[in-house]
């Protein structure tokens, strides 16, 4: 099994230089092995949002690299950093992130416009995810109509849509109720089983308590502390 | 094949977001069609009465002549005509016979024009004129004349359409005129207020002597040789005054370019009201749209291709409403005669001429109105959009979510 993704000894600064100077990340370094279900454990602040964040290319660390399938992608220019995220990264934020105004097909479809997809492939991959995640039937459906569960189905949907090997995922559960929150897990591990690495930010005892969880990293105030 | 899916899919999803934010977009539409419709319609108008005039004055004589006494205008005796004659390079020169005369039943002042009808009654000029055959001949030859469209309409409510009795506080008795013909409407711009009278009788109804002219048209072959030789009638007679074809040209373009520039002046407080406009989408996108931004980076876009998608919206919304207003101020010059906008630029006797705009769509016009909406209006969409994209995603969504 292959390092899927590694942090070495990545650092994140918010406002540097100034009285607001915060380090929401410090010295950091993890190794997660791919096809494995990974959670990041702690309370809030300590600093798993902005790990994750820097393993999902979404955040440049201050210091150190975040080395993907081989490759030091945080040094990257946007442009080749992007082309590796759009290839095996599928991020669920934990605000979901969906453009409420737009339906759920075109919210799924988003990350598969710049990659020159015809309209009628967007829409065979998009409704093959939201068969997966059982909502078909809410396909054209505006997004801010849409339960919390629901939403965070079509952000899930949206993940997978362009088939990445990674899956990134900010407190899944935090707007589920536990019947959803089994829901979750039960694709999740489904998604495992069929080689996906998996990284969750979790509070939840639900999740980090799963069986299916390979390690569980436990982080306070910007460091790995377990 | 990629590549133009992919340009297909972002205009697609310019096109979404332009009607996501419907209300926004339509208000900025609406305003952006009124401005271009009417810089578009004057710019039109401008140049559709400017490229007729200048078409029309190819007719005028090579020089005017005018004889100038206390800073007035006054007639110029008959001898004159011979002397200039005999300047070397004068094909012909001509007396003219022209004034006003004021209709009181119209109470308006209508341009009288003398010269010999035989000869509109032949060649050409028989085809611009609607001839009053049904009359029978007059006797004296002297009393005809072919009135403008303007005059003629105004005359047949009074129903005098075919016969007019001139009066002059120094006459006796009245003068009976028939009218033999009027100008059809196309030849309204030049002939709308227009009587054309038989020599003599102009002669008398403008109470002009015998043996003097109101002024002179000179003919002169050879175009590089009118200044030189304006410039000798001058000196042969120094109270003449000349004006050449080429200054009248210029003259009718000034004056529609000071109208034109007029009407422009007018509509500042709407192009103000614009870069208000403009300058407030420069200034900022608003949470929603920044948080959108934020979210297509978080999905991989890279800010190219966000740049790519707002510069797609802004010049879709930009140039549609370039080309609608374009369009409108089109059909409201070409197809409604515009309405209100001509009172402005051609009025200037009581009544105004009813003649037909030729479709005279100056490109110049056309990319210079593209060149100062779409462009700044684009450039200033994709300034914001650019501050935002390249901004950290995470940044944008935690600031905005």
């Amino acid at each position: 099994m292959i390092d899927a993704l590694e942090a070495v000894d990545v650092t994140k600064v918010y406002n540097q230089g100034k009285l607001s100077e915060v380090f929401p990340v410090i010295d950091v370094s993890l190794k997660i092995q791919g096809g494995s279900m990974v959670v990041l454990k702690g309370p809030s602040g300590s600093g798993k949002t902005t790990l994750l964040a820097m393993l999902g290319c979404h955040v440049k660390p201050n210091r150190g690299e975040v080395i993907l399938n081989g490759k030091k992608v945080s040094k990257l220019p946007e442009k080749f950093m992007n082309a590796h995220k759009r290839d095996h990264i599928g991020f669920i934020f934990q605000q979901f992130q969906l453009i409420p105004d737009l339906c759920v097909m075109d919210n799924i479809m988003l990350p598969l416009l710049p990659m020159g997809i015809g309209r009628s492939r967007q829409i065979r991959l998009a409704e093959k995810q939201l068969e997966f995640l059982d909502l078909l039937h809410r396909k054209q459906f505006k997004v801010r109509n849409l339960s919390g569960g629901e939403q965070q189905r079509v952000a899930i949907a949206r993940a997978l849509v362009n088939h990445p090997n990674i899956i990134l995922a900010d407190e899944p559960t935090a707007h589920l109720d536990s019947r959803l929150t089994d829901f979750f897990l039960k694709r999740m591990k489904q998604l495992k089983e069929s080689g996906h690495t998996i990284v969750m930010a979790s509070h939840d005892p639900l999740v980090y308590d799963n069986p299916d969880i390979d390690q569980v990293v436990e982080m306070k105030d910007g460091r790995i502390v377990s | 094949m990629e590549w133009l899916e992919k340009q297909k899919n972002l205009i697609d999803f310019s096109i979404q977001s332009l009607i996501r934010r419907f209300s926004k977009n339509a208000l900025i539409l609406i305003i952006f069609v009124s401005l271009v419709f009417a810089v578009a319609s004057v710019l039109f108008l401008t140049g559709s009465l400017t490229s007729e005039m200048m078409s029309s004055s190819e007719e005028l004589p090579d020089i005017t002549v005018q004889r100038i006494l206390g800073g007035r205008q006054v007639n110029i005796p008959a001898s004159y005509q011979d002397r200039i004659e005999t300047l070397s390079g004068v094909d012909a020169v001509e007396g003219r016979l022209w004034g006003y005369y004021y209709l009181s039943e119209l109470q308006a002042n209508f341009t009288v024009f003398g010269m010999d009808l035989g000869q509109l009654e032949e060649g050409e000029y028989q085809k611009i004129i609607n001839w009053n055959a049904s009359l029978p001949k007059q006797n004296n030859q002297d009393f005809r004349m072919i009135i403008g469209q303007g005059v003629y309409q105004m005359l047949k409510k009074l129903h005098s359409e075919g016969s007019y009795l001139f009066f002059q506080p120094s006459w006796d008795v009245p003068l009976p005129f028939e009218v033999i013909g009027h100008f059809k409407a196309e030849t309204s711009l030049q002939s709308n207020d227009l009587l054309v009278i038989q020599t003599e009788g102009a002669r008398m109804v403008l109470e002009i002597p015998e043996d003097e002219f109101t002024d002179m048209a000179v003919h002169v072959p050879n175009p590089e040789e009118v200044e030189t030789i304006a410039l000798k009638i001058r000196r042969m007679f120094p109270e003449l005054r000349t004006v050449t074809k080429a200054q009248i040209q210029r003259t009718y373009h000034s004056v529609f370019s000071w109208k034109s520039g007029f009407v422009l002046t007018t509509l500042l407080a709407s192009l103000f009201a614009f870069l208000i406009l403009i300058w407030d989408k420069a200034s900022g996108l608003s949470a929603e749209e920044k948080r959108e931004i934020g979210i297509l980076k978080a999905i991989g876009w890279d800010t190219d291709v966000i740049l790519k998608v707002k510069l797609w919206e802004g010049l879709i919304l930009s140039g549609s409403s370039c080309f609608l207003g374009i369009l409108l101020s089109y059909a409201y010059i070409y197809w409604l005669e515009a309405p209100v906008l001509r009172n402005i630029f051609i009025g200037w006797s009581t009544i105004y001429p009813s003649f037909e705009l030729k479709p005279e769509v100056d490109l110049k016009y056309v990319m210079l109105i593209v060149t100062f909406s779409v462009v700044p209006y684009s450039a200033v969409t994709i300034f914001p959009a650019w501050k935002a994209a390249i901004t950290d995603a995470d940044t944008i969504m935690r600031n905005t979510g």
